[in-house]
């Protein structure tokens, strides 16, 4: 019983982080929502349940929102991703690495800032059936030690946390 | 007259920095009609600040890696420009000559040349010059389906130009030390 009441309050602790305010993925996707009419549905518990996992050993946070089912306008370019994408985030986000592919239909724009212990990606992602936003922030040297020795710090070490 | 110097130390600056931005390689503007074309398009921005934050990631262990981190460390910047096509023949000749153009003497230099008819692999390694030291150097990599321009920007030996190979979507090139010839490009 005391199990079930851990993994319960695990499950509601993570959904909480989940889904709370992030002031740069808030603007992204409002940002997103003003220009395409499109509206974002939180990740389902189940699936922040196997992310979590996932980034153990990593120092990884991640906080994701979803346009399911929402791919942008067949119109949109990728400068008008960027644009939108820049125009929400504060001049500290650098333009990292734009990517398009007409042949899998997939648009990527990553930016990215740091602030010496860790780097923070926020990345847009928009494919024929959905658009997704994430940030992601990696602590550097837990990342570096988990790459190092990625097998001993999943087992060991470091706590992956949502953003929140 | 303190005002008049202040003013004309001001006019300086800024024609020399402006003179400093004229030398800057830059992708042009008319590469973005190969985007339409493009299968596949990638660009990749790193300045220094980024390229700080990418060497953290870099292993303390692996020798290579420490390496790579050493020469990031001192680069200005890495651009990456990507060009994957389904089919061959969808860019031209004029398409690179807008990028190469910029890589005139006697700042730029032609180190290495490879061509392979076989593959129809061309790869060109540029470096440029100041004061006697290598301060960057530009990569075009060409294939029939692809095309890669790289502009590393900031002090690198064309030894340690291996070390980026396969990083930051730079095309793997070997370069001897003052050979003229290389093996071409190894994606």
């Amino acid at each position: 019983m005391k199990r079930l009441i851990t993994v319960v309050l695990l499950i509601l602790a993570c959904s909480a982080a989940a889904t709370a305010a992030d002031r740069d993925v808030d603007a992204v996707v409002n940002a997103i929502e003003q220009q395409y009419g499109m509206h974002h549905t939180n990740l389902p518990w189940i699936a922040r349940a196997f992310i979590k996992p996932a980034l153990w050993g990593t120092g990884a946070k991640l906080n994701m929102k979803l346009f399911e089912g929402q791919p942008l306008p067949a119109s949109t370019s990728l400068q008008s991703i960027e644009e939108v994408t820049r125009k929400a985030l504060d001049p500290s986000w650098r333009p990292f690495i734009q990517a398009n592919s007409t042949r899998d239909h997939e648009k990527t724009v990553i930016y990215a800032k740091g602030d010496g212990k860790h780097m923070f990606l926020m990345i847009v992602a928009a494919d024929r059936e959905d658009t997704t936003v994430v940030k992601l922030k990696l602590d550097t040297s837990e990342t570096r030690r988990w790459m190092d020795e990625p097998q001993e710090h999943a087992g060991h070490h470091g706590e992956a946390r949502q953003e929140p | 007259m303190k005002y008049l110097q202040a003013i004309l130390v001001c006019i300086m600056v800024l024609v020399l920095a402006g003179a400093a931005n004229a030398q800057q390689l830059k992708f042009p503007p008319g590469l973005d009609r190969l985007a339409s074309k493009a299968a596949e398009v990638v660009d990749v921005t790193m300045d220094r600040q980024m390229l700080n934050f990418a060497g953290k990631f870099l292993s303390d262990r692996d020798p290579d890696d420490v390496e790579a981190r050493k020469l990031i460390q001192n680069l200005n910047g890495i651009y990456v420009k990507s060009f994957e096509f389904d089919k061959p023949g969808e860019y031209s000749p004029a398409d690179i000559e807008m990028f190469r153009s910029q890589l005139k003497p006697p700042v730029w230099s032609k180190m290495v040349e490879a061509r392979s008819k076989r593959d129809g692999e061309n790869v060109e390694v540029y470096i440029k010059t100041e004061n006697g030291a290598a301060m960057g150097m530009a990569i075009i990599a060409a294939e029939p389906q692809e095309l890669t321009l790289v502009n590393i920007d900031g002090p690198i030996n064309p030894e340690q130009l291996s070390q980026l190979g396969g990083q930051f979507g730079i095309p793997k090139v070997d370069v001897q030390p003052k050979a003229q010839t290389s093996k071409g490009p190894n994606k």
